[in-house]
Parts: C-alpha cells; sequence; structure tokens
C-alpha cells in the first residue's frame, strides 16, 4: 500500500487537533520550547516550524496572549490563554467531542451493519 | 557559535520586515534552549557537525521562514482551473496566424510554381511571430488573473450565479472542438496543396527523375478533391455543433470509404504514362514504366486490406454511434 495518501490524510487530521492541544495546553503559562515539550510527551510531537508561525495566528486572532520576560537569566516569550480563547476552547472541546461521538456511533453502526451481512451469509 | 547566527540571519532575510526581530529572537531562543539541553545530557559542548545535523532538522532558512509568512500565491486555487482553461484557449487561438502562415506559405510555392516568378507573400512572417504572441498572450494572461485574484471581482465571480444560466447538458457523444479545428486546419492545408500542385496533366520530379500520369489523374484529381472537399464540410459542421449524429457518422464513414476505394483504385489504374532520366533510353524507361505499373498493381491487395481495416473502424463508430443515441434517446423518453 502506497504511504503517501495515509500520511496525508494524518497529517490533515493531526492539524485541527494539534490547535486545540495547544490551547489546552496553554491554560497554564509557558513559552515555547516547553509547551513543545509537554506536547510531545503527551505524544503529539510538533516541530518548531509549526508550533510558532501557530502561536503567532492564534495571538494575531486574540486567544492567546503574550510577553517577553526574563526566566533563568535569558528573555523568554511566555504565552497563555485569553479570557476570549478560554471561551473558544470551550466550544472547541464540545465540539471536538460531538465528533468524536458522531464518528464512533458511525463505527458502531457500520459494525452492526457488517456482523449482519456476515449472519445473512452464512 | 557562527553557524547558528548564520542560519538565523538567512531566516530573517526571508521574514517580513516588522516582525524579523521578534520572530528571530524566539527562533534563536527555542534553537539555544535545545542546544544546552543537549549539552547538559551529553556532558560537553556540541560539536560544529553535531550543531549541523540540529539545523538540517529544523529544515531550510527559507523553509522554515516560508511558515511565518501568510499564504501568498500569484493565482489562487479557486481562480486556477480557470486560469489554465483560458491559457489553453490562447494557445489555440495564437496557433491560427501560424496555420494561415503555413497554408499562404504553401500557396505562395503554388502560385511561384505555375507562373514561374518564385514570388513569395510575407504571410510566413506571421508563423514565425507565433512564439512571441504565444508568450506575449501568456504574460496578459498571467497579468490580468494576477490582477483579478486581488480584487473584489473575484468574489463576484464565484458568489453571484444562477442555476439557470448554467449551460444546457452535453449531448450523449460530443466531439471535441479542438480535434474539428485541427481536422479543418489540417483539410484547408491539404486543399490548397492538392489544387495548387497535383491538377492535372501532372508531371511528377524527383531528382533528375521525371514521372508523368496518365489522363486518368483528372479523374482521381477531381474525385479526391470532392472527397476532401466532403470530409472538411463534416468537420466544419462538427465544429458548429458538436456531436456526432447518425447523419454525420454516415456521411463520415461513406466519404472514408469513397477515399479507400479511391486509394486502392490507384494502384490498378496504370497511371504511370511515362517515366524519364537524363540516361533513359526509350526501350529502357517503357520497361521501368511496364514494371512499376506492375507493382502498383501487386499492392493492390494490401492496400483493400488496409482500407477495410480504417474502413471497419468507421463503421464500428457508426454502429456504436446509433447505440448509443437509441439509448439516449430512450433514457430521454422515460425520464
Amino acid at each position: 500500500m502506497n504511504p503517501e495518501p495515509l500520511e496525508n490524510l494524518r497529517l490533515e487530521l493531526r492539524r485541527g487537533c494539534l490547535v486545540l492541544a495547544v490551547l489546552a495546553a496553554l491554560r497554564t503559562e509557558q513559552y515555547g520550547y516547553t509547551l513543545r515539550k509537554e506536547l510531545a510527551e503527551h505524544g503529539l510531537e510538533i516541530d518548531e516550524g509549526t508550533l510558532y508561525p501557530l502561536l503567532r495566528r492564534l495571538e494575531t486572532q486574540a486567544l492567546l496572549v503574550s510577553e517577553w520576560r526574563e526566566h533563568e537569566k535569558r528573555n523568554k516569550r511566555f504565552y497563555r490563554l485569553s479570557p476570549d480563547g478560554k471561551q473558544i476552547l470551550k466550544q472547541l472541546l464540545v465540539e471536538w467531542q460531538s465528533l468524536d461521538d458522531s464518528i464512533r456511533a458511525v463505527m458502531k453502526e457500520q459494525g452492526h451493519a457488517t456482523h449482519r451481512t456476515v449472519l445473512a451469509g452464512r | 557559535m557562527q553557524l547558528i547566527e548564520r542560519y538565523l540571519q538567512a531566516v530573517k532575510f526571508w521574514l517580513p520586515k516588522k516582525q524579523q526581530d521578534d520572530i528571530i529572537a524566539e527562533l534563536s531562543e527555542d534553537l539555544r534552549t535545545q542546544i544546552e539541553e543537549r549539552e547538559t545530557a551529553l556532558g560537553r559542548k556540541l560539536n560544529e557537525s553535531e550543531v549541523e545535523t540540529l539545523l538540517r532538522q529544523r529544515g531550510s532558512p527559507i523553509m522554515v521562514a516560508n511558515r511565518f509568512l501568510p499564504q501568498q500565491s500569484l493565482i489562487g486555487p479557486l481562480l486556477f482551473p480557470i486560469y489554465v482553461f483560458v491559457l489553453k484557449l490562447v494557445t489555440l487561438v495564437s496557433l491560427i496566424p501560424a496555420v494561415v502562415g503555413f497554408i499562404a506559405g504553401i500557396i505562395s510555392r503554388g502560385l511561384g510554381h505555375v507562373v514561374g516568378t518564385g514570388w513569395t507573400p510575407p504571410f510566413g512572417a506571421i508563423a514565425s511571430h507565433f512564439w512571441n504572441g504565444w508568450f506575449a498572450s501568456l504574460a496578459v494572461v498571467t497579468i490580468v488573473f494576477a490582477v483579478l485574484e486581488r480584487t473584489a471581482a473575484k468574489k463576484q465571480l464565484f458568489e453571484i450565479w444562477n442555476p439557470r444560466k448554467l449551460p444546457p447538458l452535453r449531448p450523449a457523444h460530443a466531439i471535441p472542438r479542438a480535434n474539428s479545428a485541427i481536422e479543418i486546419a489540417v483539410y484547408l492545408c491539404v486543399l490548397v496543396w492538392w489544387t495548387a500542385n497535383m491538377a492535372a496533366p501532372l508531371t511528377i520530379r524527383l531528382g533528375n527523375l521525371h514521372l508523368a500520369l496518365t489522363p486518368a489523374w483528372s479523374a482521381f484529381y477531381w474525385a479526391i478533391l470532392f472527397i476532401t472537399l466532403g470530409s472538411a464540410t463534416v468537420s466544419i459542421v462538427n465544429f458548429i455543433r458538436p456531436w456526432w449524429t447518425t447523419q454525420r457518422a454516415v456521411a463520415r464513414v461513406l466519404l472514408d470509404a469513397a477515399g479507400g476505394v479511391l486509394f486502392c483504385w490507384m494502384f490498378e489504374a496504370h497511371l504511370v504514362a511515362s517515366l524519364s532520366w537524363p540516361s533513359a533510353t526509350p526501350d529502357k524507361a517503357a520497361y521501368a514504366v511496364a514494371q512499376l505499373n506492375i507493382w502498383l498493381a501487386r499492392i493492390f491487395p494490401w492496400a483493400i486490406a488496409v482500407t477495410l481495416f480504417f474502413t471497419g473502424i468507421g463503421v464500428w463508430r457508426l454502429i456504436r454511434t446509433i447505440r448509443r443515441s437509441g439509448a439516449r434517446a430512450m433514457h430521454t423518453a422515460l425520464v
């Protein structure tokens, strides 16, 4: 099987989930590097070339706020969820939950249909 | 380490001026934190080749910078299919002067031959200007679409539409107009060349060899001319009404069959009247004529086989057209 379609679909599926994961992780303030590590620890690898432009985009959309601050004798940019971001995150989580339920329901129905087909074939 | 500074400088070059310093500060911080972490784990400083590997993993400077830039394209995905369609159309239209130039060239050669002046009209230059015209047209179309992409007109183009104004359903067996256009151009060239060069009495010159045809050639000349005219007419009608009808399919089959019969007949018609070359004696020339006509007659069965093959293809297309027409009519009646 050609792995390319799977890889493309996987990336497409992850793209939307990553936004949700980043918003969720930034309920607690952190800077880019620690955020990347936290996501990786939870199985959501994201390279810096994707993360930083995404953070900037979310900040432009007023879902995040950031500030440069000294930390361990170095200047780092800290991000956290804005009040708007908190609202959006809540709504997105509901949406995500609803999508998850729908997909599970479709899968369950398909499973029953397959089971019925197998039974009918006997 | 200088390698990191050079990398960041290269990334910075591609970033928008207003954001350059901010983005580079953040990327630099991320990169240094990663290096420090690696150095702590190894218990030593990273060497230059390890830093190089790390930078390679991050991607080329232009690729990294590109992710911070807004999505940019000269012509966006919405307009792109229309852009490609227009380019194809422009290419087709640009070909017309080239074809006209080509035909004019043939005519001028024909006139030169007949009148003996060697006069060549300047139409041939049109063909040589094809490339310039084509590139200029492509540039203009690209600029127009690039401007359209950046104006409100694009929105109107896609949002203001009426389902009732959509084109009518295409017939079941459409004929691509491009095919008909090419056929018309080819038939025009053949007609011009035929009338200018092949009229009876005909003498064909192949170097020093002169081959004269019998007066019977005149009948073949006119028959082929009429068949070509008929085929060109079918192509013109196909261009105007681009779908096969039973009548047109029958006409095309009959014309092809008539062409095939003529083609075969030519081998049996002993058309070669005389042959001459500088060292030829009358006996030798007469013998060569007889031999040539015998060999042409031997090709006759093969010519029939080729003709039957192509006529068979035509008949098969005709049957398919009639069957589909019937199915379509039945479908329309049922709907």
